[in-house]
């Protein structure tokens, strides 16, 4: 059950993380970002570089995976910005995107596997009866701190003030002054910093290839679906709660694909509650 | 004022034949195509029975499916399963396939009466991977990893191992079916759907039912997408789980997206040309996986209003041009 629950909340960090950028550009700019996992993806590949083929301190290539990350989800925005009043047209922009980052990766890389020695192997700690090894409690600490740094900042900044107003209203913030643009491209490449933080973090911790975040990316918008898409904090509590499920079931059944089925367990859940996102959604 | 209103009609109708007719083209002619070219034409149909369906579903009904590619690989299934393991004739299979991605559909389609736009994207993407990933790995649904083989080798009459005969029962279906949706869309059940669309509430107050509109819409597209499966199977004569990934459904949406919400046939076009290509460009190899992602980026980016935008653009420049040219030989008249 330990084994479970510290699992699961591993996990959950890393939905929650893929969440909370989704939410941040979907809060400000109202577009579903589907290239948010392979900006991630990205830069695990630039941290995997500089750290494993280049042998470069951690943090020096943990660092400069993250800044990739960031600057992509800045030049896509900046790719798309003529067509930011449009949703849709954003929306297969960013599959665009996502189709050509994948593909440059496909032919830098390759499909294989690619591995990375785990950061603080050696160290082990126990909270209530939940132990983690220190790879996976800098996962969770990273989420954590992350997410508590966005709702403080949410709550109590000037830019988050600008940031709510522009989001509601771009138009009249535009004409109080406020630059729109300049939020616009701060947001996504912030974003994309959170997709590289998501994505260097959970590299040591699996094998991963050019797919691994998109299957992440895809927790990370059910989660961030279940938490309205336009809560910050309850993004990462929302994708707690799905790395929590998928944990349990993983746990109980070596089925194929079952993690999978608890994207369809989400459907279901609409059926039942579908106001609980909608109504915060719309 | 009813001079204009005769005359608009007759011009879009006008402006609307060159589609039509280059859509119909590759059909016309594919008796002169080799076995070869025949195949890139199956795969047209596939494609534009895809788009048929999902037109209506985004551009009509205002939902955002990611999810057909999935329903297709039901309706290849159902189909597949039917004829092989039960022994019913390809064409009842075929409507067994349909009425399967009907019933699957359903999943996201009660769904989809609370939810919609970019949610429901997230929802039908997320049935989209769970059917990639677990539905189509189920030993009651895929027997066979590797693909399930017809028993038939006949669909009404004509040879399914050569395209070349395949494509006539396929290209006609095919035109049935685009011709029934270009029929709905102008008729009062299309009406009350853009109206659901438009306002739910309006919609309600007006008497129309919202609930039975919209699923009838997915199951509609459902039926079109299990259609389009079941030809895939058809056509290829064995399927199995690979063939219908999710990038495939993204592609899809993308076209009917970039065709715009005027008319079916631009959503066709960009549908077959995204079916088509893979196939007849094979020689580019794994390139061809980034033709398609930088073709959408380069509409996305050039035209807000998608290739409905382009034709406009592109009808306007070549008018302009036209009545420029009158005027620039009158020019050089005074001057020599």
């Amino acid at each position: 059950m330990t084994t479970i629950l510290s699992n699961g909340l591993v996990i959950g960090a890393i939905y929650g993380l893929v969440a909370l950028g989704i939410t941040l550009v979907y809060k400000k700019s109202g577009v579903l970002n589907f290239a948010h996992g392979e900006v991630g993806m990205f830069g695990a590949f630039i941290f995997y570089v500089l750290s494993v083929e280049q042998h470069l301190p951690y943090l020096v290539a943990a660092a400069a995976g993250v800044a990739t990350s960031a600057v992509l989800g800045c030049l896509t925005f900046l790719l798309l910005a003529r067509r930011r009043a449009d949703p849709l047209n954003m929306l297969i922009g960013t599959l665009a995107v996502a189709g050509v980052l994948i593909f440059t990766a496909n032919e830098i890389w390759g499909p294989d596997q690619f591995y990375v020695p785990p950061p603080l192997a050696d160290v082990r700690l126990s909270f209530g009866g939940l132990i983690f090894t220190g790879s996976r409690l800098l996962v969770l600490g990273t989420g954590i701190v992350l997410a508590g740094g966005f709702f403080i900042l949410f709550r109590t900044s000037r830019m988050a003030l600008l940031f709510r107003a522009s989001a509601s209203d771009p138009y009249a913030a535009e004409l109080m002054g406020v630059d729109v643009t300049r939020l616009d491209v701060i947001t996504w490449t912030v974003a994309g910093a959170l997709a590289g933080f998501a994505a260097v973090l959970v590299a040591p911790l699996v094998g991963f290839d050019i797919f691994f975040m998109t299957l992440l990316a895809i927790r990370g918008f059910a989660a961030a679906l279940l938490a309205g898409l336009s809560n910050v904090a309850g993004a990462l509590g929302a994708g707690l709660a799905l790395g929590l499920a998928e944990a349990t079931l993983t746990r109980q059944t070596t089925q194929p694909g079952l993690p999978e089925a608890v994207l369809v367990g989400l459907i279901v859940v609409f059926l039942l509650r579908p106001q609980a996102a909608v109504r915060r959604t719309a | 004022m009813s001079t204009e209103a005769q005359v608009k009609p007759a011009s879009r109708k006008k402006s609307r034949l060159p589609m039509v007719i280059a859509l119909a083209v590759p059909f016309l002619c594919s008796w002169r195509l080799s076995e070869f070219g025949n195949t890139v034409v199956v795969q047209m149909a596939i494609g534009m029975l895809i788009a048929s369906g999902l037109h209506a579903l985004v551009h009509w009904a205002g939902q955002i499916s990611l999810a057909q590619v999935a329903l297709m690989g039901v309706g290849a299934f159902v189909t597949a399963r039917a004829n092989a393991d039960f022994g019913v004739p390809l064409p009842l299979a075929v409507v067994f396939g349909m009425a399967g991605a009907v019933v699957a559909s359903l999943a996201i389609g009660i769904p989809a009466l609370r939810i919609r736009g970019l949610a429901l994207a997230i929802i039908t993407l997320a049935f989209a991977f769970a059917a990639s990933r677990w539905l189509f790995l189920q030993p009651w649904l895929v027997p066979q990893v590797s693909g399930i083989p017809l028993r038939d080798g006949r669909f009404f009459g004509f040879d399914i191992t050569q395209s070349r005969q395949l494509v006539i029962p396929i290209g006609l279906i095919t035109v049935a079916v685009v011709a029934i949706t270009h029929h709905l869309g102008q008729s009062a059940f299309g009406r009350s759907l853009r109206l659901v669309a438009h306002d739910e509430e309006v919609a309600a107050a007006t008497g129309i039912s919202v609930a039975s509109h919209k699923l009838l819409a997915f199951s509609y597209a459902a039926a079109c997408a299990g259609l389009a499966g079941a030809f895939m199977v058809i056509s290829i004569g064995r399927v199995g789980p690979q063939a219908f990934p999710v990038g495939k459904a993204i592609l899809y949406l993308s076209a009917v997206l970039l065709g715009g919400p005027g008319p079916i046939f631009q959503s066709l076009q960009a549908a077959a040309g995204f079916s088509a290509f893979p196939v007849w460009f094979r020689g580019l190899g794994h390139y061809i996986d980034v033709i398609g992602p930088l073709a959408i980026l380069a509409v996305v980016i050039a035209s807000p209003a998608g290739l409905n935008g382009l034709h406009a653009r592109l009808h306007h420049a070549l008018t302009r041009r036209r009545h420029a040219v009158p005027a620039a030989n009158v020019s050089g008249g005074t001057s020599s």
